[in-house]
């Protein structure tokens, strides 16, 4: 219980998104958690208010915080274009990639991008818009803990041997309980993987369908970075 | 304090514990995924799907190695995942049956003469299990996170660009990238206008 109180339980992935414009969920090593990564990609207003509108969540989990994400009456909502369901052909920009060894994928020195401005200096700008509400640390909300319960407390006189069955009855009680809610509960925060999950998903596929408010050369607006 | 009562207690409060950690899934349905692509699902757990079928799903992650053999890195955190997977799910059982099986050292209330006996069997029971179960919650971290490295490298290098390990043929490129220091390319669109009147977003 105590490796679980410090935190050690947990897996410190050394993955690095490359910088090509595609959204993905990633594991949060400090909390466990999968939290969303935009990979270069904006966030402005209008890009948060359509993820909202698509995934109907109120906050996006990202790097150790929350983007609240807010609702604009104004806008008019973001519809997918419906010519482009089905099968999707990727659009990266980059050398036409080349198979060398079969059954064996290349390794890129430099990753294809989904979003051709992100080879230039300083474009797009970093940007994810001010959270209309707030953000809100991790920790307050998303996750879970588990408080062990304490057993201890002394005695005396000759009710030391009562005392000592009572203690041992409560313990045998209460660590069945505790070990059935370690065996079954999952230990990442199911909100906040669906929140992460929906917003990259939602996110990608604007971007894919074009015209899109989470694009950096087609969203209104610019600048500003968190 | 009988027996009876306790047991209970304790099947009562696990199952209020149970209910009250509630469960989430995901809403939106991804519209356009490329050939090969792994997108994540969460209904109950981790699910890694692609082309409408699931690949594989936690905690046991079973396929997902298979299916991105062909990026070394992925592979090798598949297989992690599914090594964590199963010895968390091993570890589970095993902790929740020696935690259910100390319960029955409560009888030992009964038992006057050998009290200490039975209580003594259930608290070493109780620990180990407990012990187990918290090595559980471990390992199901250590799947879940190698899993979502696997589906990222492979991702990264196969299944975003429209390729899969069974076929692995890419689509052509839409158009160079922009090198870092070179002017841009007049078939790529424009950056924004940032004006100076803009606000920050």
């Amino acid at each position: 219980m105590a490796t679980i109180g410090s935190g050690g339980c947990g897996y410190t992935s050394g993955y690095v998104p490359p910088i090509d414009g595609r959204a993905r969920v990633v594991w949060n090593s400090q909390d466990s958690e999968a939290t969303a990564t935009l990979a270069g990609g904006g966030l402005s207003t209008e890009c948060q208010a359509a993820i909202r509108h698509l995934t109907g969540h109120e906050r996006i989990p990202v790097d150790r915080s929350f983007v609240q994400l807010p609702t604009l009456p104004s806008a008019e909502p973001y519809q997918l274009v419906s010519s482009y369901r089905g099968e999707y052909v990727p659009r990266y920009y980059g050398p036409n990639i080349i198979v060398i060894q079969p059954g064996i994928a290349p390794h890129f020195p430099r990753p294809p991008l989904f979003i051709p401005g992100l080879g230039r200096p300083g474009f797009p700008p970093p940007r994810i818009a001010p959270p209309v509400a707030g953000g809100v640390r991790l920790g307050s909300g998303g996750g879970r803990s588990f408080g062990g319960s304490s057993i201890g407390g002394g005695s005396g006189g000759g009710d030391a041997g009562k005392a000592f069955v009572v203690l041992a009855v409560v313990a045998i009680v209460v660590m069945p309980v505790i070990s059935i809610t370690l065996a079954t509960v999952r230990p990442e925060s199911e909100r906040q993987a669906s929140q992460a999950i929906d917003a990259v998903n939602a996110y990608n596929d604007m971007l894919r369908n074009g015209n899109s408010p989470c694009d950096p050369a087609f969203a209104p607006e610019a600048g500003g970075a968190s | 304090m009988s027996p009876r009562w306790l047991r209970n207690s304790a099947v009562c409060a696990a199952l209020a514990t149970l209910a009250s950690t509630g469960c989430a899934t995901t809403q939106y349905q991804p519209q356009l995924a490329a050939r090969g692509e792994l997108l994540l699902r969460y209904d109950g757990g981790f699910v890694m799907q692609a082309q409408g079928q699931t690949v594989a799903r936690a905690l046991s992650y079973r396929g997902l190695d298979r299916f991105v053999a062909c990026v070394p890195e992925a592979h090798q955190h598949a297989r992690s995942a599914q090594s964590h997977g199963g010895a968390a799910i091993a570890l589970s059982v095993i902790g929740v049956t020696l935690s259910l099986a100390s319960l029955g050292s409560l009888a030992g209330l009964a038992d006057t003469q050998h009290q200490w006996s039975w209580l003594g069997g259930g608290l070493a029971a109780g620990a180990v299990g407990l012990t187990l179960s918290a090595l559980a919650w471990r390992e199901k971290n250590q799947a879940n996170g190698h899993a979502l490295d696997a589906m990222n490298h492979y991702n990264d290098a196969v299944g975003s660009l429209g390729a899969n390990c069974q076929d692995l043929r890419y689509p052509p490129a839409a158009g160079p990238a922009p090198q870092a220091t070179d002017a841009m390319p007049d078939n790529l669109p424009l950056p924004p206008a940032v004006s100076p009147s803009s606000g920050p977003n």
